[in-house]
């Protein structure tokens, strides 16, 4: 280029930067991208034929008129820039963003992302080439992709210690506050009812143990049972009242009653009953209930309140169990191996204990045998290595993985239902999904997380039709007659 | 069962079906509070009520109909409740050790 070449380029005005940009477009319905950023991962949606040369997804020939109406012809491909769970530590990109113009938020990505894809330092002069560069969409919620969610690190603090409800399965749920206590070693560390139920509604979804005649009944099936041992038949009609209870215990041979020393007691000071867990195993076909305590197993009164409950099952399934007291379990304080002294670890024993046991008698099942377990075998114990911290842990984790694939099932149905309608774009963005160019400010290299940038996180976000939301009043009115 | 009755045996009024509003009533063994609260009503209301009379913590108690808890965004209609339908009400639990 020649000095008057030069000089002739300075001749020619400056564009705005939005009109230069523009004739760059050279296909602009067709080359758009989508972006999502958060906390744990950057993500990019696009066709992919003009950075890796990808074809557009073919529509199979077998694919009928009616689904490929509702699909788009061309199909979008997805990165995801994300930490990886084997190098354990959360990687710069994560904090730190390259940003080549402050003023233009579609420039901020992590940095080796951009090194490889997005242009540097834009020039805005008439003679220089035009810049690969389009206008981001939206990129409707990556949440509704359970395997995004694999780059979690679970961190507690993304969840607000609160009694709104974590996760709502069909039979039990738990909320932040008990949630969180799962991981404590204090006293606030002591299982409730519902971080009891939970862990073991979850545990017999994992080994689909109804369809394998186990059964893990809720801890309130115990003060249930009790009531029916203290008060009898006081209506004189053959328990009608309790036909589910007796439904649910009958349909399987293996039963397991998580239980509550407080079951007896009847309080009205507004707050919780009772100290320790232990639960009693049930085998229907044997006749034979085994009570199992980490702490307790000697003592008198624990153990009239384990027969209470195996007497009530007994009297409304109209079956006769012989009872007895397991003499193998390890004790919950001097076998305990977890390195932080747990002050409350009963309720991690029993949910592990019965995950154990169901875990055996699937075992067997599976081997085409049925297992006849009426005490733990000898040496139990050591074989256990009872930890109740590595339990905790465990317990925490699949409540959280819980609660993110339930987000995952919601965010996608609604995705589906919204795509199936043909719900437009901009409809979509009313309806909770992100567009990057809305994010808040972006986090300059170097710099901390910011508050406002957590809520953006990938995981813990409450999903917009959460059970969570808050609860709208109602204009119908209560009366006390 | 104690003398309280349970859900199944209270007698339900045959033209209750049509009624917007339903008698609940809520039991706790030792004490028996009925709320009258329309089919759509989310059950939080009844069951604040019912602590606020009892002096109980709402985060403190289990409420159960046909043995099934109940959340509180339940409503009479999601859980087909009828007039005359009992809640039963029980403390929390909790345990850790001694």
């Amino acid at each position: 280029m020649t000095r008057s070449d030069i000089s002739n380029l300075e001749k020619i005005p400056r564009t705005a930067k939005e009109e230069h940009y523009k004739r760059s477009r050279s296909c602009p319905k067709t080359k758009n991208f989508q972006l999502y950023r958060s906390k744990k991962a950057f993500v990019i949606a696009e066709r992919g034929e003009h950075r890796a040369g990808l074809i557009p997804t073919q529509v199979p020939e077998s694919t009928s008129a009616e689904v490929i109406r509702n699909l788009r012809k061309r199909r979008y491909s997805v990165d995801v820039n994300a930490p990886s769970k084997l190098e354990n530590k959360r990687p710069k990109m994560t904090r730190a963003w390259a940003i080549d113009d402050t003023n233009d938020k579609l420039e901020v990505c992590p940095l080796n992302f951009a090194r490889e894809s997005v242009a540097s330092v834009p020039v805005y002069n008439e003679a220089e080439p035009m810049r690969q560069r389009e206008r981001s969409t939206a990129f409707p919620d990556p949440r509704r992709y359970w395997n995004l969610y694999q780059f979690d690190t679970l961190q507690d603090t993304d969840v607000p210690s609160d009694s709104s409800c974590h996760l709502d399965l069909p039979g039990s749920s738990i909320n932040n506050e008990d949630f969180l206590n799962i991981r404590k070693f204090d006293i606030d560390g002591w299982l409730t009812d519902n971080s009891v139920d939970v862990p073991l509604e979850l545990l017999s979804r994992k080994y689909k143990c109804q369809e394998h005649g186990i059964e893990i009944v809720q801890s309130l099936m115990a003060v249930q049972l009790y009531q029916i041992y203290r008060w009898g038949d006081s209506n004189r009609d053959n328990f009608a009242g309790y036909g589910l209870e007796r439904e649910r215990l009958s349909s399987s041979r293996h039963v397991f009653i998580p239980m509550n020393d407080g079951i007896d007691e009847i309080s009205n000071e507004g707050s919780g009953c009772g100290l320790h867990w232990s639960f009693v195993y049930i085998d229907r076909e044997l006749c034979q209930a085994t009570y199992i305590d980490s702490l307790f197993a000697f003592d008198a009164y624990h153990q009239r309140l384990a027969a209470a409950v195996v007497d009530a099952m007994g009297t409304l399934l109209e079956e006769d169990y012989e009872f007895s007291i397991d003499w193998n379990s390890p004790d919950q304080l001097k076998d305990n191996r977890s390195p932080v002294f747990d002050i409350g670890p009963c309720g991690p024993f029993v949910i592990e204990t019965i995950r154990i046991l169901v875990a055996w008698i699937r075992g067997e099942q599976d081997a085409g045998n049925e297992l006849d377990m009426i005490w733990l075998p000898d040496g139990f114990g050591e074989e256990y290595r009872f930890d109740s911290k590595r339990i905790r842990e465990g317990i925490f984790a699949d409540i959280a993985r819980a609660r993110m694939e339930e987000t995952a099932k919601k965010l996608a149905k609604q995705h589906d239902e919204a795509a199936l309608a043909g719900v437009k774009g901009n409809e979509l963005e009313k309806e909770g999904h992100r567009q990057v160019e809305e994010a808040s400010e972006p986090i300059v290299a170097g710099q901390e997380s910011s508050g406002e940038e957590d809520a953006e996180g990938l995981v813990f976000v409450t999903p917009p039709t959460s059970v969570s939301s808050s609860f709208e009043a109602d204009q119908a009115k209560i009366e006390d007659e | 069962m104690s003398d309280n009755g349970s859900p199944s045996n209270m007698q339900k009024p045959e033209d209750a079906g049509q009624s917007e509003h339903l008698n609940i009533k809520v039991t706790d063994n030792n004490n028996e509070v009925f709320f009258k609260i329309k089919r759509t009503t989310q059950l939080k209301k009844l069951m604040d009520a019912f602590c606020d009379r009892q002096g109980k913590n709402p985060a403190s108690v289990r409420f159960l109909f046909d043995g099934a808890r109940v959340q509180p965004t339940d409503n009479p209609e999601s859980l087909d409740m009828q007039d005359g339908d009992t809640l039963e009400v029980h403390q929390e639990q909790i345990g850790g050790g001694c």
